[in-house]
């Protein structure tokens, strides 16, 4: 019992690694580092250069030196952003809960709606159907364009306004936030929406017909008790997989909108890093998305475990 | 069914507007015309000037207000449409649907350079389609290999490749993408750009693919055709060649209308990034990087007119990539499966094993 969740850990595990065995490469292999620029500054002296230079990195062996990198990521140091002068671990962590907050905030509400628009019947489902598949059908940074050509004519972008927060504690502070990501928010929510009403419609249609659902049906229990301990445990299954798996479109498409509407995420700072050729943060930004995507993965399979015990016996 | 065959229509609409860029365009879409920034789409009218009806269509001409910038008079001069005409362009003569005497229509009005929005959705958005087309393939192809060689040797190989494939899999697309991009210099030469963002997408897009044909291959060979054919001593790659492959087609087209859509949003996002296309080529993702100045977006929203586009390209590839992965509709595979029987020598064809 016991054993199928641990295998799943080193299972994890074993993909971090990896992971981090790409993204050593990733480092090793970017082209024209953060002191190409420098090189070319002519006001910089050669020595000064190389002083620079041994202060970033003191060279050794390929091996020693993951050997090293690894030891420091298990810290959480990413090294030295070049160009902000800053260790990087400081710039990224900020980032990594912004971009978890819009991300967690768009998966919540799209669950929200997909699974009360999914239980709907008749006209209204009719109509449901209607929208999602023409949501469907634009394109994550068109949707993003969209809503934002939308606010600007609503004048309702309250990104553009940077007043005084106030502290946290005040309710300025978290009315602030609230204006702030009601628009990305919003455009996660609509692009991971018509997958998630996807599956919950499937999901429940062949949950309807299931040997158990179809005998309690015939035993005479009442529709919502039918409903809330039958049909839905019964779609459960699915939809926590498929959870894990959108994970990784779901910080795919934070990136764009992260960028597009100025919310100061893990994409926004991934991307002015590889127009100022940082490689540093790059890999921490990589690395990040990455441990992200594999804990969403395994909480996924946690939660599995937890709902369905006759998955426990088998090797997940 | 009906949707079905609106989608086909969508498809087809746009895939001959943008094969024939050249026809379907009224000027060239590099063609800069200093005096008329930011015109508003042109619209046409079927009257004269006379006011009398007309079959001929006229374009509605604004003349640009003197002195100002992007500001143009609000009465106009009705120009006569010409069809089917030749115009002298900086790339040769061409011949075009529809042109006016003196200049070109602009039906979509221009951008901030004077340069036809219409002519630049027809060429841009055939380079989009073309980058997204030909990644996507590559990605199919890439990933059809790997599951086909993991699922058929197996071994140390699968074990191998599989593990890739998790790497690969275990980071978001889009993140990857960015960070395969940050190997490569940030300003490389226009067409170098677009090879590069093909290719870039065809190495991260490959995993998935890979994965799921290998699962099918596991499938196929658990047929008892693929067992019959071992026992008479058929070769690992006659296997493949002749039972597997035939048999996984049908998942790897549909693997290849979920990645086409996924590539060509790519392309826009990259390109908006400044790190796909750039600037003297045209397309789609390059047209909307007019969206990064705000301003632009609400005073010329005819600049984000690609949109307009995506959206029932994306409509019908959807759904063709639905009605293509349910059982329903089989026609795109069953073309496959007889595309492959075609190539087969009569003899293998009909009796595989060869008893």
């Amino acid at each position: 019992m016991i054993r199928s969740l641990a295998t799943r850990l080193v299972h994890s595990l074993v993909s971090l690694l990896s992971v981090s065995l790409l993204c050593f490469a990733l480092l090793r292999a970017a082209p024209g580092d953060y002191f190409t620029a420098l090189r070319l500054e002519p006001g910089l002296s050669r020595q000064t250069l190389r002083s620079i230079e041994q202060q970033a990195d003191p060279g050794s062996s390929l091996v020693r030196r993951y050997v090293r990198w690894c030891g420091a990521v298990l810290h959480g140091d990413f090294g030295i952003s070049l160009a902000y002068h800053m260790p990087v671990r400081s710039l990224v962590m900020d980032r990594i809960l912004n971009t978890l907050l819009l991300a967690g905030t768009g998966l919540f509400l799209a669950w929200l709606i997909g699974l009360i628009a999914g239980l709907l019947r008749g006209q209204p489902r009719a109509f449901v159907q209607m929208c999602s598949s023409l949501l469907w059908s634009i394109p994550e940074p068109v949707l993003a364009l969209l809503l934002l050509f939308a606010a600007l004519r609503l004048h309702a972008l309250a990104s553009l306004r940077i007043d005084d927060a106030g502290p946290v504690t005040s309710w300025g502070h978290w009315r602030n936030l609230a204006q702030q990501i009601a628009l990305p928010a919003l455009a996660m929510t609509l692009s991971y929406l018509p997958l998630v009403l996807r599956h919950v419609q499937s999901g429940l249609e062949a949950a309807q017909h299931a040997p158990a659902v179809e005998a309690a049906h015939a035993h005479g229990i009442p529709s919502r008790t039918l409903l809330l301990h039958y049909i839905l445990p019964e779609t459960a299954n699915p939809l926590i997989s498929l959870l894990g798996l959108s994970v990784g479109s779901l910080l795919s498409a934070s990136l764009f909108i992260e960028v597009l509407f100025g919310w100061p995420g893990l994409g926004q700072i991934l991307l002015s890093a590889i127009l100022m050729r940082d490689t540093n943060i790059v890999v921490a930004g990589v690395f990040a998305s990455a441990t992200i995507l594999i804990l969403g993965n395994l909480l996924s399979d946690l939660l599995l475990w937890f709902h369905d015990p006759r998955l426990r016996g088998a090797a997940l | 069914m009906t949707m079905l065959r609106v989608a086909v229509v969508i498809l087809a609409f746009l895939s001959t507007v943008l094969v024939f860029a050249d026809f379907f365009a009224t000027s060239d879409p590099a063609a800069i015309n200093a005096s008329t920034p930011y015109l508003p789409p042109e619209s046409i009218r079927f009257t004269s000037p006379m006011g009398h009806f007309h079959l001929r269509p006229y374009l509605v001409r604004r003349q640009p207000a003197p002195g100002q910038f992007a500001v143009y008079s609000k009465d106009f001069v009705l120009v006569p449409l010409r069809f089917l005409v030749t115009t002298g362009d900086m790339d040769g003569a061409h011949l075009r649907f529809c042109g006016i005497d003196n200049g070109s229509p602009h039906f979509l009005g221009t951008d901030g350079f004077g340069r036809d929005v219409w002519s630049r959705l027809v060429y841009g958005g055939r380079t989009t389609l073309a980058i997204g087309l030909a990644a996507a393939s590559a990605a199919t192809l890439l990933g059809m290999i790997v599951g086909l060689v993991a699922g058929s040797a197996g071994g140390v190989a699968d074990t191998l490749l599989m593990r890739l494939v998790e790497v690969m899999i275990s980071i978001p697309w889009f993140y990857l993408l960015l960070a395969m991009r940050a190997l490569l210099p940030l300003r490389v030469s226009p067409w170098w750009a677009v090879v590069a963002t093909t290719a870039l997408m065809a190495c991260v897009g490959w995993a998935r693919p890979a994965r799921i044909l290998r699962g099918a291959t596991l499938a196929a060979r658990q047929h008892a055709y693929v067992t019959m054919a071992r026992a008479t001593g058929a070769s690992l790659w006659h296997i493949a060649r002749w039972h597997t492959l035939p048999d996984i087609a049908p998942q790897a087209i549909t693997q290849f209308t979920v990645l086409l859509p996924q590539f060509v949003a790519g392309e826009i996002a990259l390109s908006y990034f400044g790190l796909g296309v750039t600037e003297p080529l045209v397309s789609w993702g390059v047209m909307l990087t007019a969206a990064r100045h705000l301003s632009t977006i609400v005073e010329y929203p005819w600049l984000m007119s690609p949109i307009w586009a995506l959206i029932p390209f994306f409509f019908s590839v959807h759904l063709l990539a639905d009605r293509a992965s349910s059982r329903r509709w089989l026609t795109l595979s069953v073309f496959v499966r007889h595309s492959y029987k075609s190539f087969l020598p009569k003899a293998q064809g009909e009796n595989p094993a060869r008893f």
